[in-house]
């Protein structure tokens, strides 16, 4: 594995920029026409991490992320595969006789996106991932056509939830719990980076409003309660960065690593969510300002495949039940 | 150590792996689990440990030769306190002033370099770190300790407060003024500074713990040749800029190794008795906190290395581990519980818990990091503006 260089990746950045700025979003297409799977292929790390990035920072609904665990699982794209979301949403076990999680678009319900209609897979099914004792059955289901809840908190968003009967005796293709979890830690690595850009374009946002709001006969951003806050949050998000970097390159349990990358990720928009709504004044809590949309969004992401409150307990007990201080992150010859 | 120091200085990985078993040797037991009762007693037992590591050559990896090292970089010496972490030691207490006041040294007094760090590494001697005062704090340009030239040597008259192991070391390394008083920081120098000098008064300071981590240091007209001044004169702000990159970043991984050994030994405490509410959350929290100190600070460490400047960057390294640090020691007191207050065995949880409150003050507090990278970084109007 090589990794791009500083010049091709802004050159990466620019392209895949300009791509989610268009008007209507084919991302299959637009992502082949970029030779998209030969960068993932050079550097898996930078480009799905480029990917997300702006995929968050542009607010766009795709199954993208459907595709990174597709992906790793060696599935066809048009599977809809049934996510965890947070509370042990989504963990679907032998001998349930329903299973209720989170999946993108699909459905036959068209619209659900703002960024345009999201195809599922033509036949309207639902892959649910069912622990067994070896391993993870892949059923495919018939979906329900109605969604659990309409989108509430972040209307614009592809993430439906729904719940799906099982049949009474599973079968489908088996995948290693290994290989489930290395395609959960890579949705997870994906979801934290587009974290990562959902916060980044919240924090140009408020960043630019301090600078323009005057209030005192002074810009808000001269005052040091709000500048410290603006330093607060791109801390956070330079944490969630880093953090993601350790994720991809650790030597040690990348499942484990993808659940730290995620909690930060999480606890980062939480943060930086927080400052921005309240260096907007009331004009982050009302339309005038898109700062809500990205408010939104940012906490959709976090409550797929586990919230930050959630996983950083997933650590803690795993932590009080034995598990080594892993290091994630060590001083290596290369970096 | 009686091999070749050469293919372990052009390879880290190398270097730690041979560095990894050798630390497991009985040799070195004595210092695993040490408690010291004094901040005087451990940094004393301390130095004997970093006599052993020079003795077996493992500390002098990162060190240019010129400074009585082995070659190799700033990734020699981060990998060496993650290591002795891994392996249930200290890292030596001189050390952390060492990774301060060692490579501003080495670029701008080469020569008092090569005479007295050689000596630091052997755990012969250590030194403090003259900055703050009594009227300059996070105001570091407004110091007055002032130094007057007079032929080939500075006459020093002033003091300098909360100096980190001030009450022990035996030469500090002040910033002190050589311009007018409005000079601000262009009139600032650096100057070496022996404490045995004439007119050198040190006072130990101690910590609400208890501890003398600090002191207060009087100069009364005392002389320092002109060969002491590190860098130019009136050019000490330039030095201190350059050290803090340092004190920003390699304390930073410092720390961090030294907080995985003790999460790790919190962790033991708590998973053996009851668990308040809460807990398992703020420990995965605080676990998620260290992993960011560890993937933020590895990375600033291998950008010293490459010789990047890291800048105002450096500050969100130093915002990440006071973080890191007030959550690990604010989780002991909370989840020790009535432990924490008074058990015999919690006693070093006590004295670190008041030592981690300097996080968010020393090298520059809390606020000052925010300012830099509300100036710097973000390009915010500047304050008040």
């Amino acid at each position: 594995m090589s990794s791009l260089d500083a010049e091709t990746t802004e050159a990466v950045r620019s392209s895949l920029r300009e791509m989610f700025a268009g008007d209507r979003l084919d991302l299959p297409a637009s992502l082949a026409a970029l030779g998209w799977d030969d960068v993932v292929a050079e550097d898996p790390a930078t480009a799905t991490t480029l990917l997300f990035v702006e995929h968050g920072r542009a607010l766009a609904t795709s199954r993208a992320l459907n595709s990174v665990i597709c992906s790793a699982l060696a599935l066809d794209d048009a599977h809809t595969i049934l996510l965890p979301g947070t509370d042990g949403l989504g963990s679907v076990a032998t001998g349930d006789t329903t299973a209720t999680g989170l999946v993108l678009g699909g459905l036959g319900v068209g619209g659900l996106g703002v960024g345009g209609l999201i195809d599922g897979d033509p036949a309207g099914r639902i892959t649910v991932p069912v622990g067994t004792g070896d391993g993870v059955v892949l059923v495919a289901v018939d979906a329900d056509p109605q969604p659990d809840a309409a989108p509430g908190f972040d209307p614009g968003s592809s993430v439906t939830r729904c719940t799906v009967a099982l049949p009474a005796s599973i079968s489908g293709p088996t995948v290693s719990t290994t290989a489930w979890a290395a395609s959960i830690a890579a949705a997870q690595r994906a979801t934290a980076a587009e974290i990562v850009g959902v916060c980044t374009s919240a924090l140009e946002l408020a960043v630019a409003h301090t600078r323009a709001r005057e209030q005192y006969g002074r810009p808000i951003g001269a005052f040091q309660a709000v500048r410290h806050r603006m330093s607060e949050c791109h801390a956070a998000i330079e944490s969630a960065k880093d953090t993601l970097r350790a994720a991809w390159v650790t030597t040690e349990d990348i499942g484990w690593a993808a659940t730290v990358a995620k909690a930060r990720a999480g606890r980062t928009q939480a943060e930086v969510m927080r400052h921005c709504i309240q260096v907007f004044g009331a004009m982050g809590l009302t339309e005038e300002s898109d700062l809500h949309r990205y408010v939104t969004r940012a906490a959709a992401l976090d409550g797929l495949l586990g919230g930050h409150l959630d996983l950083s307990v997933q650590l803690g007990d795993a932590l009080l039940a034995g598990e080594p201080v892993h290091p994630v992150a060590r001083i290596k010859e290369t970096t | 150590m009686t091999t070749d120091p050469g293919p372990l200085a052009a390879d880290v990985d190398a270097y730690s792996a041979a560095l990894r078993p050798a630390l497991r040797e009985s040799s070195y037991d004595r210092w695993r689990e040490s408690d010291h009762a004094t901040t005087e007693a451990r940094i004393a037992d301390h130095a004997e440990l970093l006599a052993l590591l020079h003795a077996d050559g493992w500390n002098r990896f990162g060190w240019p030769a010129e400074a009585g090292g082995h070659g190799g970089d700033e990734r020699h010496r981060a990998a060496l306190y993650d290591e002795l972490s891994a392996a249930g030691l200290p890292v030596p207490e001189p050390v952390l002033m060492l990774e301060t006041l060692g490579p501003p040294m080495i670029k701008f007094a080469p020569d008092l370099a090569a005479a007295h760090l050689p000596a630091y590494l052997r755990g012969e001697e250590w030194w403090g770190q003259g900055f703050s005062e009594p009227e300059a704090g996070s105001d570091l340009a407004s110091l007055r300790c002032r130094a007057r030239r007079d032929g080939d040597s500075f006459v020093v008259s002033g003091s300098k407060l909360w100096t980190s192991h001030g009450a022990t070391a035996t030469r500090l390394v002040c910033l002190v003024r050589t311009g007018t008083p409005e000079s601000r920081h262009r009139g600032l120098s650096m100057l070496m500074i022996d404490v045995a000098s004439p007119g050198v008064t040190v006072r130990p300071v101690a910590l609400a713990s208890g501890q003398n981590e600090l002191a207060e240091v009087f100069f009364d007209d005392v002389v320092v040749p002109a060969s002491h001044l590190v860098g130019e004169q009136d050019g000490g702000w330039g030095v201190a800029m350059y050290l803090l990159q340092f004190e920003r970043a390699m304390y930073a991984w410092m720390c961090a190794a030294v907080g995985t050994r003790r999460l790790g030994d919190l962790r033991d405490a708590l998973a053996a008795g009851p668990l308040q509410d809460g807990i398992r959350l703020r420990l995965g929290q605080c676990y998620t906190d260290l992993v960011n100190v560890r993937a933020r600070s590895s990375r600033t460490v291998a950008r010293l290395a490459a010789g990047e400047p890291v800048g105002p960057e450096a500050s969100v390294d130093k915002i990440l581990l006071a973080t890191f640090e007030t959550s690990l020691y604010d989780l002991a007191r909370d989840g020790l519980g009535s432990d924490f207050l008074s058990a015999p065995q919690a006693r070093a949880w006590r004295d670190e818990w008041w030592y981690s409150r300097s996080a968010t003050i020393l090298g520059g507090s809390s606020e000052v990091q925010r300012t830099i990278i509300a100036d710097h970084v973000l390009g915010l109007p500047k304050e008040g503006s």
